[in-house]
């Protein structure tokens, strides 16, 4: 019994007064000060349907973070990264936002990829006051929600100008039909604003569809579609429909120059349509065939560290990281209307998806390229600039 | 480790809201299949519909209400557009056996979501954005009527009715229960519920989606009934605060890859090791402490001495399901 | 003109929804469970041919066909034994919530293994069409239609003109009574699981070949082939495959002449109209209560 009240008085003499230093000492001094820290909550379909472009955004993500170190590395210092997983459907976009605005306070929120899951992040990111920059969700409707909403990439009006231009233009042609997911903003407004601009081009849409995302037989829109003769057909859908589009017109024996957006931009488009991919075009943020010495670098470094050739998704999760991290830096506070304030006065920066200016409506202006698909990667084909697309 | 339990707090009032509106959904499919013993499998049907009738209220506001009007009358509009849809589902199908009731009440969800999807004016992919309207105490001030509601159903005579016609249907009509009627009954009361969750969702989610309303969604609400004990009052409630709680926390965990093959393994595991729920037909009140005070059936004192069954009450052995 | 396209297209992509409900019909016909796993059996299938097909170079396609079958049925008897067996003389409604709980399971366990984005399978269907008039038939829908119906043709023998058919046909109409008769109850299920998940796991080779391989690939044609048995009348051979047939068939009149995007919505009201008005499916026998 002895021992066993010195054992105790033991820890009552000692454990207590060390306890309460430790305790003293991790409030008095805290985490060593060095300013204001950005704490940026990115949220990215890392499983599900879309899980290759939220691997690819998470990969640039951290590439983007690992070059400031070498080159700011003070700045670097005081970024923090919070990863959030959308699990490909809005919902859980929703969720997910509200979790990192809630439990992890982040400043910022960067994200998503599909337009429809962007749109549901908007809500609880301006209620909270924060801030929303998505890198790669291209529908109009989603800086129009709230001024503390801004992107990094071009929006739909644009890239459904450019391909109807293209058609026209360049490839010759005149008529055309449309295939669009109906499960996807971004579908329906890339057909939309093609559309517009196919016609007033002086050219003539003869078929419409519609197809359903969970579904891969398309045999029947594609036979109606057939029936009407087109020269080109816009697919403005996600690559894993795509994919299966492609491969089934090619079984049907249907020959059509198939166009499309960013959606396709994946690697395992070519896995997926196999032989059936050739010869088709889609308008996209940048190439990997780009000369530019920057456009390299990142390339080189991406395919050493990550063992395949970067999509668009990285590159525009790459070029957003160093975006932000300047306006920080220039806005010197992680307050929401500095950080605002910078964030609406990024001009000509010159990353590699081309030189990106905000405009008034919190949107980049910057150049699209149309890309030619081959056998196993997508070549350079034209490279389309705001001014004149 | 540390960062687990300083995150823990905000996680848990962040979800409180998410977890009434389970409640609610679950007593109401326990209603139906539960206590109703018809086998439905379409639950989030009824939700995303009462959702939507409550938001189209909420964001279009077609008859000019002033603001204060506006969750109300979306409130009674979402219960009675699901009543009417209940009232219609168990007008065609109540005559279904068991296992056609399933795929009916499926098929119904699949048409409601595929309808969702193809209507430009509720949204269609795009989905409807409305304004918090209920805050997470107004939620649970509901989650405690129909907790209210659903203990005045247990303990009347219709709910005996009810509970006669699960355990033999044959012997219930026989002494003259009307089994259409009470089925019908019982079926717009879990309809209406699920109304009830939806109205609330759309005055607190900010945003309605067609994706949010999906196969999965009924399902995950059926295993917090299985789950808890089908026709039990209070293991429901708990299965259903513990399931919609358990992905939070796995997400804290970063454990969110697994957080399904979790989900399935603990529903097969139940089923298989404990079908009849986490406490099994029992409620909180047959505690031998609480029942000594309290006990929701007012007859349940009288019953004891006729009885005298006090020392050991035999829980309702009626788990025959469908 | 078009009408015979859409209807050629139904009846390729019918043919598989058939085969998919057979396999619904029977396990059925035995235990009174649908199986919503049966989905994924397809999966399995289609994941073990398309990796058989990728490494193992040279290999024949029937080889990757046989082992995935293989596969899917061992997988199914696997299931039967862990989840069904010890449930079945619960209520059903266990039964069922167990059987969601294998296909949730089986699923995540894929998309776990193999990641959840979809990929190509090795192998493809032979391109091209044969051109008849104005319409195309692909050789592709061709050879899974033919491949549909010998498989039919092979269950059929096994069910009416073997001893274990007989067994099974023993064991459908009354368990006990045929246990009484020394029917090995137990083994018969078994077999029954197994033979249904192996035509779904046929069925998957032929879809990730014309399609893509992906975890959640069983989900569609498993939901629609669960259609098309309870449609055709669940229990009933000819039913499933009748309604199979129909079930594809409405899709891509549906698709054709209204919207693709009301083909689930347009299948199931058809589903419930049928149901409303005559309860037990097409084919199906009406059961009496008996008191």
């Amino acid at each position: 019994m002895g021992s066993r009240v010195k054992l105790q008085n033991y820890y009552r003499s000692i454990g207590l007064p060390l306890l309460v230093t430790w305790v003293a000492a991790k409030l008095l001094v805290g985490e060593p000060v060095q300013g204001a820290t950005l704490k940026i909550g990115t949220v990215f379909p890392l499983s599900g349907q879309q899980s290759t472009y939220g691997e690819e955004s998470a990969n640039g993500v951290e590439l983007a973070l690992e070059e400031l170190k070498s080159k700011d590395p003070k700045l670097a210092a005081q970024i923090v990264v919070v990863k959030e997983d959308e699990k490909s459907n809005p919902v859980d976009a929703g969720n997910a936002v509200k979790k990192l605005l809630s439990v992890d306070k982040v400043d910022l929120v960067l994200g998503s990829v599909a337009s429809s899951n962007t749109l549901s992040m908007v809500a609880p990111v301006l209620e909270a006051g924060k801030i929303l920059v998505s890198h790669a969700s291209t529908n109009p409707e989603v800086t129009k929600k709230g001024d503390a909403i801004f992107r990094t990439c071009f929006i739909d009006p644009f890239q459904g100008t450019v391909l109807a231009n293209f058609a026209l233009k360049n490839l010759n042609k005149k008529s055309a039909a449309i295939l669009l997911d109906h499960k996807s903003d971004y579908s329906k407004g890339l057909a939309q604003y093609f559309e517009a601009a196919f016609v007033a081009g002086g050219g003539k849409i003869v078929a419409k569809e519609a197809y359903e995302a969970d579904n891969k037989e398309f045999r029947t829109q594609l036979t109606k579609i057939r029936s009407t003769k087109p020269e080109v057909l816009l697919i403005p859908g996600y690559y894993q429909d795509v994919g299966m589009i492609m491969k089934q017109a090619k079984q049907m024996g249907f020959k059509v120059v198939m166009l499309g957006g960013d959606g396709w931009d994946s690697p395992a488009l070519f896995d997926l349509a196999g032989p059936a991919v050739v010869d088709h075009y889609f308008s996209s943020h940048f190439s990997v065939d780009d000369t530019d010495p920057a456009v390299q670098t990142f390339v080189k470094a991406y395919t050493t560290r990550y063992k395949k050739a970067p999509g668009a998704m990285a590159a525009l999760a790459y070029d957003t990281v160093f975006v932000v991290a300047d306006a920080f830096k220039r806005a010197g506070d992680n307050s929401s209307a500095a950080l605002k304030k910078a964030m609406s006065s990024v001009k000509g920066y010159k990353g590699i998806t081309g030189t990106i200016s905000i405009n008034k409506d919190r949107d980049a202006e910057k150049d699209a390229v149309v890309l030619k698909t081959q056998a196993n990667k997508a070549v350079f084909s034209a490279k389309v600039s705001p001014t004149s697309p | 480790m540390l960062d687990f339990f300083l995150a823990l707090g905000p996680t848990l009032s962040n979800t409180m809201w998410l977890v009434g509106i389970y409640i609610i959904l679950a007593l109401g499919l326990n209603l139906i299949n539960g206590m109703g013993g018809m086998f439905s499998i379409g639950h989030a049907g009824f939700w995303a519909l009462g959702a939507y009738a409550a938001g189209l209220c909420i964001t279009k506001n077609p008859l000019g209400l002033p603001d204060f009007a506006l969750f109300p009358s979306g409130l009674i509009l979402a219960v009675v557009v699901t009543a009417l849809a209940g009232w219609a589902l168990a007008k065609a199908c109540l005559g279904l056996s068991g296992d056609y009731l399933a795929i009916a009440t499926l098929g119904f969800s699949i048409i409601i979501v595929s309808l969702l999807y193809n209507f430009d004016y509720v949204g269609a992919a795009t989905g409807m954005s409305a304004p918090t309207m209920v805050t997470s105490l107004g939620i649970w001030g509901f989650v405690v009527l129909s907790l209210l509601f659903y203990g005045r159903i247990q303990f009347s005579n219709r709910g005996r009715m009810i509970l006669a016609l699960r355990e033999d249907e044959i012997a219930a009509q026989s002494i003259g229960i009307d089994a259409t009627k009470s089925k019908t009954l019982v079926f717009i009361l879990g309809a209406a519920l699920a109304g009830v969750a939806g109205a609330l969702y759309a005055g607190s989610a900010n945003y309605l989606n067609p994706a949010g309303f999906e196969f999965h969604q009924s399902i995950k609400i059926l295993t917090m009934v299985v789950l808890g004990g089908l026709g039990t009052l209070t293991g429901v409630t708990l299965a259903a605060a513990g399931l919609t709680l358990l992905p939070e926390l796995l997400r804290l965990l970063n454990f969110k890859e697994y957080e399904m093959l979790v989900f399935a393994l603990v529903l097969l595991v139940m089923v298989l090791g404990r079908p009849q729920g986490i406490f099994g037909p029992k409620e909180l009140w047959d505690l031998r402490f609480i029942r000594k005070h309290w006990h929701p059936d007012r007859n349940y004192k009288a019953l004891v001495q006729s009885q005298g069954i006090s020392q050991n009450p035999t829980p309702p052995q009626n788990h025959k399901g469908v | 003109m078009q009408l015979i396209q859409f209807l050629v297209n139904g009846l390729s992509v019918g043919a598989m929804y058939a085969l998919i409900a057979l396999g619904y019909t029977m396990v059925y016909g035995i235990v009174q469970l649908i199986n919503f796993a049966h989905g994924e059996f397809l999966m399995v299938g289609s994941f073990v041919g398309a990796l058989t097909v990728s490494h193992i170079t040279g290999v024949p396609i029937v080889v990757a066909l046989c082992l995935a079958m293989v596969a899917a049925g061992l997988v199914a008897v696997l299931c039967e034994f862990i989840a069904y067996r010890p449930l079945r003389n619960q209520p059903r409604i266990y039964v069922l919530t167990a059987a969601i709980a294998v296909s949730v399971f089986l699923q995540n366990l894929a998309r776990l293994i193999f990641g959840a984005s979809a990929q190509n399978f090795a192998a493809s269907l032979p391109m091209g069409a044969f051109e008849i008039g104005e319409v195309f038939i692909d050789y592709a829908q061709l050879m899974i239609f033919v491949f549909c119906f010998v498989m039919m043709g092979i269950l059929w023998v096994i069910v009416h003109k073997t001893k274990l058919g007989q067994a099974m046909r023993a064991t459908s109409q009354d368990m006990n009574a045929a246990r009484l008769m020394g029917i090995n109850v137990n083994f018969i299920i078994s077999f029954t699981f197994f033979i249904g998940a192996s035509l779904a796991g046929a069925v998957g080779v032929l879809y990730g070949m014309m399609y893509s391989v992906d975890p959640l690939m069983g989900v569609k044609p498993g939901l629609a082939a669960f259609v098309a048995a309870v449609l055709g009348g669940i229990g009933s051979l000819p039913g499933a495959m009748i309604g199979g047939l129909l079930i594809g068939v409405i899709e891509n009149l549906v698709a054709g002449y209204i919207s693709s995007t009301y083909q689930s919505a347009v299948t199931f009201l058809v589903l419930i109209v049928v149901l409303s008005f005559k309860p037990s499916g097409l084919l199906g026998r009406m059961t009496v209560v008996k008191v």
